[in-house]
């Protein structure tokens, strides 16, 4: 019986270790606030990449709030894009890297928001790849 | 004397073009992550984008127009008082390359005008625009110009400064100098109007609407000169614009020894370019080679009698035809005077190119020609403005561009000036 309820309770603090790494208390809302501030010019409030400069922008933002693009993307990718820039991956050059201007964990919460709004899990990264 | 100046302006272009200079973008754009061309067509022409942020004092409005302070970023002092992040601030140098105005020597004056501007938000719902300017025209004189926002709603917006009537116009073809040869035909609709101003604008859907009062200072005679103006556009989708104006001012006696009104005065005092190249062309005769057409016209149309009545009036468009940019202007000018009433033409189109590489200009030709009347002295002048604009970065430009009179007043000889500019924003 005690053998059982260790690893129960093994189990949750492994998963609960697992998912703090990901998303913190408060994650989502800080989250939310930088998005806004630094994202939604382009990608939209809504992510959905209808913010107020897109119609000025050729490529158009990318809509965010689709499951079906969010989905292929890994943490790392994401991460990446937002901490480098678009051109990094491919992607349009006009999005600009974000490392210089928000800390690691702000990149982190912001992945997170975005995950939040395409209703996408995150893919168990860590913030090695984005700097110190 | 002259080496002097022309160090300063290649001091200041080597530190713009200098490779090792980390790559700086204007203020806005930096805090908003976009690039300069959302809001500019080539900076400082405005593009549909660029009208609805400066319509909001600053401030980038949703999709539908509705402000969320959320999406602002800004460093909050208190609940009145927050900062831009970047405090936006631009400059500009400029030089006349060579010059010649009618019967005088080609010149060469390596730097002969600098305007230093500031402008942004001071609180959720309050904008400022500050800018000093001299011009060598005789002396190195400053003048500022200060324009106060209130932007509570998108429908209805405050100004008052000493700005002008037309400082909070989004559209191109009143303001956003991008040549130095100020366009004729605002300076002729604004000569002898009355500031400081009080402004209403907004917009309702796709219509903008302005509503300006006017008074100067008592003149002499006791009389307050006052002057109103309304300014009506409509946005045919983000391509064409077609706008009215109207401008109409009773400014007392004539002021016989000064030449002009009071109001002529209060119009040079501190109205920005505007008033910078007007003052001077008032001031002295040399001022009209140094400021090139748009200060020769000011000083050309000065009044031989100074009007006691103004009622001014015209449309105007803004059309992007693919990648080119026109804008065009055309305005009846009824003066009533001592001698009688005046009724002049006044009118203007000018084409502009943006050559565009990594989505933003970096040459960007620009060609204007101009046509005005004086029934005073039955004469006309037509001008051309041609430059061109090399965008070095996104927040330097650097213009070379000249004017001539194609034709010039009667028994006239025709003159004609090259400028070469440089603007760098932060």
């Amino acid at each position: 019986m005690r053998t059982a309820e260790a690893f129960l309770l093994a189990a949750i603090a492994l998963a609960w270790s697992a998912g703090a790494a990901h998303a913190r208390p408060g994650d989502h809302e800080a989250g939310r606030l930088i998005f806004k501030q630094q994202c939604a010019a382009c990608h939209g409030k809504g992510g959905k990449g209808d913010g107020p400069a897109a119609v000025a922008l050729n490529p158009k933002p990318a809509d965010l709030s689709d499951p079906a693009r969010l989905g292929t993307r890994t943490d790392e990718e994401l991460i990446a894009v937002v901490s480098k820039g678009g051109a990094v991956r491919g992607l349009s050059p006009v999005m600009p890297a974000f490392e210089g201007s928000l800390s690691p964990d702000q990149i982190r919460q912001v992945v997170a928001y975005v995950r939040a709004l395409a209703a996408t899990p995150t893919t168990g990264t860590t913030m090695k790849e984005s700097g110190p | 004397m002259r080496t002097r100046p022309l160090l300063a302006l290649a001091v200041v272009t080597a530190a713009c073009l200098s490779p090792d200079r980390a790559e700086a973008i204007p203020a806005f754009a930096r805090e908003h992550n976009i690039p300069c061309s959302t809001c500019h067509v080539a900076v400082p022409y405005l593009t549909h984008v660029g009208r609805r942020f400066k319509e909001a004092g600053y401030r980038l409005p949703d999709a539908d127009g509705s402000i969320d302070p959320e999406m602002q970023p800004s460093r909050r002092f208190s609940d009145a008082l927050l900062l831009d992040p970047n405090f936006p601030i631009a400059a500009r140098l400029r030089g006349d390359l060579v010059s010649k105005e009618r019967g005088e020597d080609e010149r060469i004056q390596p730097l002969n005008e600098a305007i230093l501007m500031a402008l942004g938000s001071w609180s959720d719902q309050g904008s400022f625009f500050f800018q000093l300017s001299a011009t060598s025209a005789g002396a190195w004189t400053p003048t500022t110009a200060v324009q106060l926002g209130f932007h509570p709603s998108r429908y209805a917006n405050v100004e008052v400064g000493n700005t002008g009537p037309f400082h909070a116009d989004p559209y191109n073809t009143f303001g956003h100098p991008i040549t130095v040869f100020a366009k004729t035909t605002p300076m002729r609709l604004m000569d002898h109007h009355a500031t400081p101003t009080i402004l209403l604008y907004g917009r309702a859907a796709d219509l903008y609407y302005g509503v300006s009062l006017n008074s100067g200072p008592d003149n002499p005679e006791g009389v307050r000169p006052r002057t109103a103006t309304v300014r009506l556009a409509y946005d045919v989708g983000d391509d064409l614009m077609v706008g009215a104006f109207g401008v109409y001012g009773d400014l007392g006696e004539a002021d016989e020894a000064a030449g002009t009104t009071e109001a002529g005065h209060a119009l040079t005092v501190g109205r920005g370019r505007l008033g910078v190249l007007r003052q001077a062309a008032e001031a002295h005769d040399e001022a009209a080679a140094v400021m090139g057409a748009g200060a020769s016209g000011s000083h050309e149309m000065g009044h031989a009698e100074a009007p006691e009545k103004i009622a001014r009036g015209g449309v105007d468009c803004n059309v992007a035809l693919g990648p080119v940019n026109a804008v065009a202007m055309f305005a009846l000018i009824r003066d009533e005077g001592h001698e009688g009433t005046t009724n002049d033409l006044s009118a203007f189109a000018e084409l502009l190119y943006p050559w565009q590489s990594d989505g933003r200009p970096v040459i960007v030709p620009l060609l204007r020609l101009e046509y005005d009347t004086f029934a005073d002295r039955d004469d006309k002048l037509v001008g051309l403005v041609a430059g061109v604009n090399h965008y070095v970065r996104e927040n330097a430009r650097l213009a070379i561009e000249g004017r001539a009179d194609l034709k010039a007043r009667e028994g006239a000889e025709r003159g004609w000036t090259g400028a070469l500019t440089l603007d760098v924003a932060f």
